[in-house]
Protein backbone atom coordinates (compact mmCIF):
# COMPACT_ATOMS: atom_id res chain seq x y z
CA UNK A 1 0.00 0.00 0.00
CA UNK A 2 1.23 3.24 -0.64
CA UNK A 3 2.06 5.90 1.29
CA UNK A 4 -1.01 7.57 3.18
CA UNK A 5 -1.94 11.47 2.72
CA UNK A 6 -4.08 13.35 4.83
CA UNK A 7 -6.54 16.02 3.42
CA UNK A 8 -6.51 18.51 5.90
CA UNK A 9 -9.79 20.00 5.80
CA UNK A 10 -10.71 16.23 6.33
CA UNK A 11 -9.83 17.09 10.51
CA UNK A 12 -11.82 20.54 10.99
CA UNK A 13 -14.62 17.98 9.34
CA UNK A 14 -14.64 15.39 11.67
CA UNK A 15 -14.69 18.04 14.16
CA UNK A 16 -17.90 19.74 12.85
CA UNK A 17 -19.75 16.87 12.82
CA UNK A 18 -19.69 16.48 8.98
CA UNK A 19 -18.56 12.83 9.04
CA UNK A 20 -19.64 9.68 10.31
CA UNK A 21 -17.28 7.11 9.60
CA UNK A 22 -19.21 4.24 10.65
CA UNK A 23 -22.42 4.64 8.34
CA UNK A 24 -21.63 7.16 5.65
CA UNK A 25 -20.60 5.97 2.16
CA UNK A 26 -17.30 5.97 1.50
CA UNK A 27 -15.54 5.74 -1.70
CA UNK A 28 -12.26 5.30 -4.04
CA UNK A 29 -11.52 7.15 -6.48
CA UNK A 30 -9.02 7.17 -9.25
CA UNK A 31 -7.41 9.93 -10.39
CA UNK A 32 -4.01 11.22 -12.17
CA UNK A 33 -2.96 14.32 -10.81
CA UNK A 34 -2.17 14.32 -7.02
CA UNK A 35 -4.52 16.34 -5.05
CA UNK A 36 -3.74 19.32 -3.17
CA UNK A 37 -3.39 18.09 1.09
CA UNK A 38 -4.30 22.09 1.52
CA UNK A 39 -6.09 23.42 -1.09
CA UNK A 40 -8.30 20.55 -2.02
CA UNK A 41 -11.35 19.90 0.41
CA UNK A 42 -14.09 17.67 -1.85
CA UNK A 43 -14.54 15.83 -4.67
CA UNK A 44 -15.32 18.93 -6.55
CA UNK A 45 -12.00 20.24 -5.78
CA UNK A 46 -10.39 17.19 -7.97
CA UNK A 47 -9.51 18.42 -11.82
CA UNK A 48 -8.16 14.69 -12.88
CA UNK A 49 -10.56 12.07 -11.52
CA UNK A 50 -11.04 9.64 -14.39
CA UNK A 51 -14.21 9.47 -16.68
CA UNK A 52 -16.44 6.37 -17.11
CA UNK A 53 -14.62 4.12 -19.18
CA UNK A 54 -13.58 0.53 -19.26
CA UNK A 55 -15.48 -0.70 -15.73
CA UNK A 56 -14.13 2.33 -14.13
CA UNK A 57 -17.38 4.47 -13.41
CA UNK A 58 -16.95 8.12 -12.41
CA UNK A 59 -16.74 9.11 -8.57
CA UNK A 60 -15.12 5.84 -7.70
CA UNK A 61 -15.90 2.21 -5.75
CA UNK A 62 -17.19 2.28 -2.71
CA UNK A 63 -14.84 1.36 0.18
CA UNK A 64 -17.19 -0.86 2.45
CA UNK A 65 -16.31 -0.24 6.05
CA UNK A 66 -14.74 -3.40 8.03
CA UNK A 67 -14.48 -2.12 11.17
CA UNK A 68 -15.36 1.45 13.13
CA UNK A 69 -14.41 1.20 16.55
CA UNK A 70 -12.60 2.29 19.14
CA UNK A 71 -10.34 0.74 21.82
CA UNK A 72 -8.80 1.97 25.33
CA UNK A 73 -9.58 5.53 23.51
CA UNK A 74 -7.65 5.17 20.21
CA UNK A 75 -10.37 5.02 17.20
CA UNK A 76 -9.49 3.23 14.35
CA UNK A 77 -11.04 2.99 10.70
CA UNK A 78 -10.77 -0.26 8.57
CA UNK A 79 -12.24 -0.62 5.66
CA UNK A 80 -12.36 -3.33 2.86
CA UNK A 81 -9.67 -3.47 -0.11
CA UNK A 82 -11.11 -2.01 -3.45
CA UNK A 83 -10.99 -3.67 -6.44
CA UNK A 84 -11.00 -2.19 -9.88
CA UNK A 85 -11.29 -4.28 -12.52
CA UNK A 86 -10.98 -3.00 -16.75
CA UNK A 87 -13.69 -4.85 -18.68
CA UNK A 88 -14.43 -4.08 -22.22
CA UNK A 89 -11.65 -1.40 -22.42
CA UNK A 90 -8.67 0.07 -20.17
CA UNK A 91 -8.41 1.70 -17.20
CA UNK A 92 -6.11 4.69 -16.62
CA UNK A 93 -3.72 6.37 -17.00
CA UNK A 94 -3.81 7.25 -12.99
CA UNK A 95 -1.59 6.97 -10.31
CA UNK A 96 -3.42 8.26 -7.37
CA UNK A 97 -6.23 6.91 -5.24
CA UNK A 98 -8.19 8.94 -3.58
CA UNK A 99 -10.70 8.47 -0.69
CA UNK A 100 -13.51 10.43 0.28
CA UNK A 101 -17.42 10.45 1.97
CA UNK A 102 -20.02 10.53 -0.20
CA UNK A 103 -22.51 10.58 2.08
CA UNK A 104 -22.36 14.44 3.45
CA UNK A 105 -24.43 17.36 1.54
CA UNK A 106 -22.94 20.04 3.03
CA UNK A 107 -19.99 20.20 1.95
CA UNK A 108 -20.62 17.44 -0.49
CA UNK A 109 -18.24 14.64 -0.71
CA UNK A 110 -15.47 15.86 1.75
CA UNK A 111 -12.20 14.54 0.93
CA UNK A 112 -10.46 12.42 3.25
CA UNK A 113 -6.90 11.00 2.27
CA UNK A 114 -4.78 9.90 -0.94
CA UNK A 115 -2.51 7.22 -1.54
CA UNK A 116 0.56 7.70 -3.88
CA UNK A 117 1.77 4.69 -6.20
CA UNK A 118 4.68 6.03 -7.48
CA UNK A 119 3.78 6.02 -11.44
CA UNK A 120 1.08 6.12 -13.56
CA UNK A 121 -0.86 2.83 -14.28
CA UNK A 122 -3.24 1.52 -16.58
CA UNK A 123 -5.25 -1.50 -16.59
CA UNK A 124 -5.49 -3.76 -19.75
CA UNK A 125 -8.87 -5.15 -20.57
CA UNK A 126 -9.43 -8.07 -17.68
CA UNK A 127 -6.72 -6.78 -15.15
CA UNK A 128 -7.75 -5.63 -11.66
CA UNK A 129 -5.97 -3.34 -9.39
CA UNK A 130 -6.49 -3.86 -5.34
CA UNK A 131 -6.16 -0.52 -3.30
CA UNK A 132 -4.60 -2.92 -0.55
CA UNK A 133 -5.63 -1.51 2.86
CA UNK A 134 -4.17 -2.43 5.77
CA UNK A 135 -6.49 -5.03 8.54
CA UNK A 136 -4.30 -4.59 11.00
CA UNK A 137 -3.56 -0.43 11.08
CA UNK A 138 -6.47 0.33 9.20
CA UNK A 139 -6.85 3.39 7.11
CA UNK A 140 -6.73 6.00 10.02
CA UNK A 141 -6.57 5.87 14.01
CA UNK A 142 -7.90 9.06 16.24
CA UNK A 143 -6.71 9.06 19.40
CA UNK B 1 -2.92 -23.31 9.02
CA UNK B 2 -6.12 -22.13 7.39
CA UNK B 3 -6.69 -23.54 3.99
CA UNK B 4 -6.27 -20.10 1.85
CA UNK B 5 -2.78 -20.02 4.17
CA UNK B 6 -1.79 -23.19 2.75
CA UNK B 7 -2.60 -22.38 -0.81
CA UNK B 8 -0.30 -19.23 -0.31
CA UNK B 9 2.76 -20.63 0.74
CA UNK B 10 2.12 -23.30 -1.70
CA UNK B 11 1.88 -20.63 -4.42
CA UNK B 12 4.65 -18.75 -3.21
CA UNK B 13 7.14 -22.20 -3.56
CA UNK B 14 5.44 -23.13 -6.74
CA UNK B 15 4.08 -19.69 -8.88
CA UNK B 16 1.38 -19.21 -10.81
CA UNK B 17 -0.20 -21.76 -11.49
CA UNK B 18 -1.86 -22.34 -8.25
CA UNK B 19 -3.43 -19.08 -8.92
CA UNK B 20 -6.46 -20.76 -9.68
CA UNK B 21 -7.73 -22.18 -6.28
CA UNK B 22 -6.99 -18.90 -4.72
CA UNK B 23 -9.13 -17.11 -7.80
CA UNK B 24 -11.96 -19.62 -7.18
CA UNK B 25 -12.09 -19.31 -3.00
CA UNK B 26 -11.86 -15.68 -3.54
CA UNK B 27 -15.00 -15.66 -5.41
CA UNK B 28 -16.71 -17.93 -3.11
CA UNK B 29 -16.12 -15.47 -0.56
CA UNK B 30 -17.74 -12.79 -2.39
CA UNK B 31 -20.83 -14.77 -2.70
CA UNK B 32 -20.93 -15.36 1.29
CA UNK B 33 -20.57 -11.80 2.20
CA UNK B 34 -22.40 -9.92 -0.64
CA UNK B 35 -26.33 -10.50 0.20
CA UNK B 36 -24.74 -8.69 3.46
CA UNK B 37 -22.78 -6.22 1.91
CA UNK B 38 -25.56 -5.81 -0.80
CA UNK B 39 -28.40 -4.58 2.43
CA UNK B 40 -25.81 -2.72 3.88
CA UNK B 41 -25.42 -0.47 0.58
CA UNK B 42 -28.97 -0.30 0.25
CA UNK B 43 -29.67 0.79 3.58
CA UNK B 44 -26.60 3.42 3.13
CA UNK B 45 -28.43 4.52 -0.23
CA UNK B 46 -31.66 5.22 1.32
CA UNK B 47 -29.80 6.75 4.16
CA UNK B 48 -27.64 9.37 1.46
CA UNK B 49 -30.96 9.93 -0.71
CA UNK B 50 -32.53 11.69 2.02
CA UNK B 51 -30.15 12.55 4.90
CA UNK B 52 -31.46 16.02 4.54
CA UNK B 53 -34.80 15.51 5.60
CA UNK B 54 -33.95 12.64 8.34
CA UNK B 55 -34.51 13.03 11.79
CA UNK B 56 -31.74 12.60 14.20
CA UNK B 57 -33.67 9.03 15.59
CA UNK B 58 -34.70 8.20 12.45
CA UNK B 59 -30.64 8.66 11.29
CA UNK B 60 -29.59 6.66 14.37
CA UNK B 61 -32.40 3.82 13.65
CA UNK B 62 -30.83 3.44 10.45
CA UNK B 63 -27.29 3.87 11.38
CA UNK B 64 -27.74 0.95 13.92
CA UNK B 65 -29.13 -1.18 11.33
CA UNK B 66 -26.14 -0.91 8.93
CA UNK B 67 -23.78 -1.77 12.12
CA UNK B 68 -26.01 -4.63 13.27
CA UNK B 69 -25.70 -6.13 9.50
CA UNK B 70 -21.88 -5.06 9.25
CA UNK B 71 -21.46 -7.40 13.09
CA UNK B 72 -22.98 -10.60 11.03
CA UNK B 73 -19.80 -10.68 8.43
CA UNK B 74 -17.11 -13.23 9.57
CA UNK B 75 -14.28 -11.30 10.32
CA UNK B 76 -12.37 -14.15 9.37
CA UNK B 77 -13.93 -14.44 5.85
CA UNK B 78 -12.94 -10.48 5.49
CA UNK B 79 -9.48 -11.53 6.73
CA UNK B 80 -9.18 -14.50 4.35
CA UNK B 81 -10.12 -12.36 1.15
CA UNK B 82 -7.40 -9.72 1.76
CA UNK B 83 -4.75 -12.06 2.20
CA UNK B 84 -6.11 -13.53 -1.10
CA UNK B 85 -5.58 -10.26 -2.86
CA UNK B 86 -2.57 -9.93 -1.76
CA UNK B 87 -0.95 -13.00 -2.57
CA UNK B 88 -2.33 -12.48 -6.08
CA UNK B 89 -1.05 -9.44 -6.52
CA UNK B 90 1.43 -8.35 -9.15
CA UNK B 91 4.55 -6.01 -8.07
CA UNK B 92 2.68 -3.19 -9.82
CA UNK B 93 -0.47 -3.71 -8.33
CA UNK B 94 -2.13 -5.85 -11.28
CA UNK B 95 -3.81 -9.55 -10.87
CA UNK B 96 -6.08 -11.19 -12.72
CA UNK B 97 -8.96 -12.67 -11.30
CA UNK B 98 -11.03 -13.65 -13.93
CA UNK B 99 -14.80 -14.04 -13.40
CA UNK B 100 -17.01 -15.62 -10.97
Amino acid sequence: MATYNKIQAFVEHLAEKVHNLGADTLKILLSNAAPSASGDAVKGDLTSELSTAGGYTSGGSQATISTSAQASGTYKLVVNDVVFTASAGTIGPFRYAVLYNDTPTSPADPLIAWWDYGSSITLADGESFTVDFDGTTGVLTIA
Amino acid sequence: MTDTSAQIAALKAHGDTLKVPLRKRYWEIEALRKPKLDKIAALQAERDANIDNLTPVQDRAIIAEIKHIRAQIDPDIEDERREILRALLDDDGKTRLGSP
